[in-house]
């Protein structure tokens, strides 16, 4: 059962990352000329899943779509992680004043969701892909920094960190021989995790104009484009979405599927 | 600790937060390199042109100023001024809050009444269909983003079935059943979201009760499973529910900003896009300042009233249970 999860999961984020990488170099059609002639058309042959608005195939710009999801989940993962962690290592660690001022920062943070940041910055800047990027990593840090400390804890308080105290090891020999290598397995299923959220707060921002701009395929501005044509093409708005939530689903279940994995603890008697 | 302790600490916590939250949103719409004058007068303006704006938005004094004067703004009621029109900031929100606090609401007591159901026969069945079908919807669920979730209710319920209006808003005053029937689509949309993250948590916070004593004892001596839990189990698993329903509080506020956006819903979500549109950054700064000064004041209230109630935060009983509790 718990295999099954990680497997479907596995699946599911080799789909978007193949359909990425594929359409780098391969796409049925142009994924942004506009074909005034074609619009609207419903699924069939040679548009699989038919046209949008512009008389553009839909199946290309999904697939081009994937790009934008991947690109944007690694680098606001990233961020997030890069930040983060050493964050909650360091309060873990040292605990006291320091710990207290981090951790606090980050409620203050984490009072702000991406999508507020998403509109201070693009207020300030215009939407961009880029603001997209830092509004949902810097929105991440948070989770990333509390999990970090959690795990740390926990090793701060074992055996094999008082010997290494006692041995005369430094803070910053612990953090990188004892503390990095035991809460990485954590910190992994936090950033699958991580990526699931970051993929629906994509969709989000750039369905509220506040991310990657036109004519850039998102699947989050293709369902924006679609709601126009609710009544005279109700399909189109059917595939960016499922694209979505297969996508999440499939890091959902990754994470799920990794926990339970590394976690013996949590392995369900059958 | 006494209690007027803890409760003056996390007042403190709160308007520290407050500061650190204003703070942030001033550094991002202030101190990043992004000139509001050059935004408002496109790039094509003269030097003189921009002094001269800049001046008279106040954008030329030192920023620890500009801040200070925001502040105190605030402190007495005063959320600024719209660049483009001179409204006041206070007086855009006024119309507006109702429309986002009746979504609100519905969409978290929805999402309570979906999920408190859902997740306790979760726990209780987890072992057969039932369990499984309830946890495999609710993983389902949390891959739906909101806005698509709204969608194809649009389609089934306003498309197809042509039943509920699929956008507008009417005021509860005008006309209540107009109002209703326009609120529906987008109440359920966050409701159901919402309820797929927390059916999660209820069903961890009853399979902890399930393996309490008091709930062994219960099922010992002849009470059904749902009596035993109905009984014992709600009051235990409130108490970790209440302060998952705090943390759900900001992402049940994004969700209704998207939403309105999806039903096109007069509220503070489409006035805040409509002004980041407008690059208007003084309505962007103050609404966003009022959305986090709401949600850093209902947590605070979260906590308030889980100090009042969990009994095991007083600090007499703390004190004699000491090591022997976990």
């Amino acid at each position: 059962m718990k295999r099954a999860q990680l497997i479907a999961g596995l699946v599911l984020v080799a789909l978007v990352v193949v359909t990425a990488v594929v359409s780098l170099f391969w796409t049925p059609f142009d994924p942004i000329r506009v074909v005034p002639g074609q619009r609207l058309l419903g699924p069939g042959w040679p548009h699989l899943l038919g046209t949008d608005g512009f008389g553009i195939d839909i199946a290309s710009r999904l697939m081009v779509g994937a790009r934008t999801v991947l690109a944007v989940g690694i680098i606001s993962v990233g961020l997030a992680a890069v930040f983060g962690v050493p964050l909650g290592m360091l309060a873990g660690q040292t605990g006291g004043w320091v710990d207290e001022v981090v951790m606090r920062a980050g409620d203050v943070v984490y009072a702000f969701p991406a999508l507020l940041l998403a509109i201070l910055l693009a207020s300030v800047f215009g939407a961009s892909t880029v603001t997209a990027m830092v509004a949902i990593g810097v929105a991440s840090i948070p989770a990333f920094a509390r999990v970090a400390r959690a795990g740390t804890l926990q090793v701060m308080a074992s055996d094999f960190v008082l010997a290494a105290r006692s041995s005369g090891t430094s803070r910053w020999g612990i953090a990188r021989r004892h503390v990095l290598p035991n809460i990485a397995p954590v910190v992994g299923v936090q950033a699958s995790v991580g990526f699931a959220l970051a993929i629906l707060a994509e969709a989000a921002l750039s369905y509220l104009g506040l991310a990657t701009p036109r004519p850039t395929p998102t699947w989050g501005n293709m369902l924006r484009d679609a709601q126009q044509f609710l009544f005279a093409a109700p399909l189109q708005a059917l595939w960016p979405g499922l694209a979505i939530a297969l996508a999440v689903l499939g890091f959902n279940l990754l994470g799920d599927g990794l926990r339970d994995y590394l976690d013996p603890r949590l392995r369900e008697v059958p | 600790m006494n209690l007027a302790l803890r409760v003056g600490r996390r007042l403190g916590v709160f308007v520290v937060s407050l500061l650190g939250a204003s703070l942030l949103i001033f550094l991002v719409t202030h101190a990043l390199p992004g000139d509001v004058a050059q935004v408002l007068l496109g790039t094509d303006a003269t030097p003189e042109a921009l002094a001269q704006l800049r001046a008279q938005l106040g954008l030329d004094r030192p920023l620890p100023v500009q801040y200070l004067e925001w502040i105190g703004g605030m402190l007495t009621g005063d959320f600024g001024h719209s660049h483009l029109n001179g409204q006041s900031v206070l007086a855009l929100l006024a119309p507006r809050i109702a429309v986002t606090l009746w979504l609100v609401l519905f969409g978290l007591v929805g999402s309570l009444l979906i999920a408190l159901p859902a997740g306790m026969v979760a726990a209780l069945k987890r072992r057969s269909w039932p369990g499984f079908t309830i946890s495999a919807a609710a993983q389902v669920g949390m891959a739906i983003p909101v806005f698509w979730g709204g969608i194809l209710l649009v389609l089934v319920f306003s498309v197809w079935l042509r039943w509920l209006p699929a956008n507008g808003y009417v005021p509860l005053l005008k006309n209540p059943g107009q109002w209703a029937s326009h609120l529906v689509l987008p109440a359920i949309t966050l409701a159901a979201v919402q309820a797929a993250v927390l059916i999660r948590y209820v069903r961890s916070a009853f399979l902890e009760v399930l393996d309490e004593d008091y709930y062994r004892t219960a099922r010992s001596i002849g009470w059904t499973p749902m009596r035993a839990l109905l009984r014992h189990g709600v009051r235990n698993a409130a108490i970790s529910l209440v302060t998952v329903l705090g943390l759900q509080l900001s992402s049940v506020l994004v969700g209704a900003i998207v939403v309105e956006s999806v039903f096109t819903l007069p509220g503070l979500g489409s006035l805040l896009l409509m002004s980041v549109d407008r690059r208007d950054l003084v309505v962007v700064q103050g609404t966003v300042m009022f959305l986090v000064l709401a949600v850093l004041l209902i947590s605070a209230l979260v906590d308030f009233s889980y100090l009042l109630i969990d009994p095991r935060q007083s600090s007499r009983r703390a004190a004699t249970q000491g090591a022997g509790s976990r």
